[in-house]
């Protein structure tokens, strides 16, 4: 968990460490977002999100480990709180997740948050599970909401 | 001359455009579905997702209800549909169109003719896989009332469990809604599928399929190369040495195909797998031969490359028992059955894809008497009434006369030449109508497959438009069984029944003309 308590989960298709070149390149191409790796080991990247329009800055760890029954349960009862029919099913596909946390206490915005969650969302195949576990949803879902947060303020 | 001397161009370019706009439909039609999914769907990152499992789940949901719909195999010209330019739902959706029950003459569901029920229960299905599609990932409850709901459609009407490729797509429905890890059943099914076309080669029919396939091709633009497929044009048109080594190339290539992706583990043999796989789909999909499903060929492509390639390393052997009870029974059992005993199994159960050995009918109306058929309640009119809104008569009659002239060069058409004269007495009465676009206009759906359009189709026209007798006549011939020599045929008059039957010496009909004559 980061520094702030906030994590969002992405579940994944994928295996192994999250792959920051198609992170990057899908930041860039279809979120108009620069990600700069900061720090790299096994299991985890840190970097730095920097999105122009609109704009958001934050440094973020993704950490990848194995899903585990803890989080399928979570995601069933996120999938029943947000009716997001379907997605459970599709993270009991996942054999990975991916652990978004805020590099340090200094907590960025939701917004900053969303935009990493649905690129991750985006290379991972998966659904994203918010911090207050109320739904789950995909890269549409992400963005969607992150442009409603940014309407709010 | 007239002006009715002068005919109208066919527009070939329409043609092509159609054929495209449909694989696009099709293409799309998946990326759309596959958009529900987080992250797929967009072509801009089209590598990243398209060898998912979900993608490939949704390939085979939308393939059946694209096939159910009646937009993929039976429709446009290439199966005699003009206008409208399929059927399928048309008449699926339609009370009282005409229907195959498999139990025929029981009680509620033994009728020809479509009640509300059928209908209900289609409707049931296309709702039921739309709402598969629309998932994140397909959820196994509703693929197991969709693996359930088929074969009852079967039941009510056999044309709807051939038109939602039961041996192919349902039964790798099936295997979706038996194992969460559906990847061994589905290699198997994609194997049997390329396995089993090329066994229903093994016979003298093919080569005649591969002369008129490619001597018609818009891929073979000189007449000297299409000439090449013929002994000794035009006055010997059986087929040339050149054809016969390019068939038993293809056949080999669909037995290699199979085998060879079975054995790579995604190095050199896979890869070598894969360009036999693209030639022998590559060569199909140019040639666009008549009847020919060209998105199948996608289908099958891609399903080479996620199965084989992205899903390499893992073999049939891991298949769950009750997976493998389906693949003994889908892909081996029915299709060895329908090579030996082909009266009994359709072609497509029996996976015996374009050999050239096939079930057919021809239909015979005395003067009018077709327009009897206007007593069915149907969605497109007699082929000619079709036609006439894009052509004039003659062009009309030329097009219809394509159908006859890809009936005779093949090897099985070559019987007509004896069975026609038996089957009428005044020849110049009556009207040739391919037993393929009857079933097209009649059943709404029609794929080559002589089963549906055989007696049981006859027998549901007949209490519904009352021939007299003479007044339709039918010749019906079936596929030729492994390890025999000979064609059954039956010779039929709707109002009396069968007048003949017999058998045709294939021996006898490869040293045949299409025109009847004996080299």
């Amino acid at each position: 968990m980061g520094g702030n308590g906030v994590t969002y989960l992405v579940f994944s298709q994928e295996s192994g460490c999250p792959p920051l070149e198609r992170l990057a390149a899908h930041a860039t191409r279809f979120f108009s977002t620069t990600l700069e790796l900061l720090e790299q080991d096994e299991q985890s990247v840190l970097l730095r999100l920097v999105c122009a329009r609109p704009a958001l800055r934050g440094e973020f760890r993704i950490a990848s480990r194995a899903t585990t029954k803890d989080d399928l349960m979570n995601a069933r009862d996120a999938e029943v709180r947000g009716q997001a029919a379907g997605m459970a099913d599709l993270a009991a596909r996942c054999k990975q997740v991916w652990t978004i946390d805020a590099a340090d206490a200094a907590a960025p915005n939701d917004e900053v948050y969303l935009t990493l969650a649905g690129i991750c969302a985006s290379v991972a195949l998966g659904p994203v599970l918010p911090p207050d576990h109320s739904t789950l949803f995909g890269v549409r879902g992400a963005i969607d909401r992150r442009d409603k947060a940014l309407l709010k303020t | 001359m007239g002006q009715e001397a002068v005919p109208r161009k066919e527009p070939h370019g329409l043609r092509g455009l159609g054929d495209a706009c449909k694989l696009g439909l099709y293409v799309g039609g998946w990326m759309f579905f596959c958009s529900f999914t987080p992250g797929m769907g967009n072509l801009a990152n089209f590598g990243s997702w398209w060898l998912t499992s979900q993608a490939f789940q949704k390939a085979i949901l939308w393939s059946t209800l694209f096939e159910g719909f009646g937009i993929g195999a039976g429709s446009g010209p290439l199966t005699g549909r003009y206008v409208p330019p399929f059927g399928g739902v048309l008449y699926f959706l339609r009370p009282g169109t005409t229907k195959l029950p498999l139990f025929e003459g029981a009680p509620i569901i033994g009728g020809y003719r479509r009640t509300w029920l059928d209908v209900l229960l289609y409707a049931a299905n296309v709702a039921l896989v739309i709402a598969t599609l629309a998932m994140p990932t397909p959820p196994r409850e509703l693929l197991i009332a969709i693996a359930i709901l088929v074969p009852i459609l079967g039941a009510l009407d056999k044309t709807l469990f051939l038109c939602a490729r039961g041996e192919h797509y349902w039964t790798t429905i099936l295997i979706f809604a038996l194992a969460s890890d559906f990847i061994p059943g589905a290699k198997g099914v994609q194997a049997a599928l390329w396995f089993w076309a090329g066994f229903s080669k093994l016979n003298h029919h093919f080569p005649a399929v591969v002369g008129v396939m490619t001597s018609n091709s818009p891929v073979t633009p000189f007449a000297w190369m299409r000439r090449l497929m013929y002994r000794k044009y035009p006055g010997d048109l059986r087929p040339s040495r050149l054809a016969v080594y390019a068939a038993h190339t293809g056949t080999g290539l669909e037995f290699a195909v199979p085998i060879v992706l079975s054995c790579g583990r995604g190095g050199v043999v896979t890869a070598v797998g894969f360009v036999l796989m693209l030639v022998l789909h590559g060569f199909i999909t140019c040639n666009v031969p008549m009847g020919v499903p060209l998105e199948w060929n996608v289908m099958m492509v891609y399903g080479g490359f996620f199965l084989f390639g992205q899903h390499a390393t893992e073999t049939v052997a891991a298949a769950t028992p009750s997976v493998l009870a389906v693949l003994a029974v889908m892909c081996v059992a029915l299709p060895l059955l329908g090579n030996f005993f082909p009266a009994r199994v359709p072609f497509l159960l029996a996976m015996r894809y374009y050999a050239g050995n096939w079930a057919y009918s021809v239909w015979f109306f005395r003067h009018e008497s077709h327009r009897k058929l206007d007593k069915l309640t149907k969605s497109s009119g007699w082929i000619y009434d079709q036609l006439g809104r894009l052509y004039d008569r003659t062009l009309s009659i030329a097009i219809v006369g394509k159908v006859m002239a890809f009936r005779l060069m093949h090897l099985h058409g070559r019987a007509l030449a004896d069975l026609v004269p038996k089957a009428l007495p005044r020849f110049e009465e009556y009207q040739w109508i391919d037993g393929e676009i009857v079933a097209g206009m009649v059943l709404g759906w029609n794929f080559g497959d002589g089963h549906l359009h055989r007696e049981q189709l006859l027998r549901a026209v007949q209490e519904q438009c009352s021939f007299e007798e003479g007044e339709l006549r039918c010749v019906m011939v079936e596929a030729q069984p492994l390890g025999q020599s000979t064609l059954h045929y039956r010779i039929l008059d709707a109002k009396t029944g069968q007048l003949e039957e017999g058998d045709a010496d294939i021996g006898v009909l490869r040293a045949r003309q299409p025109w009847g004559e004996t080299a």
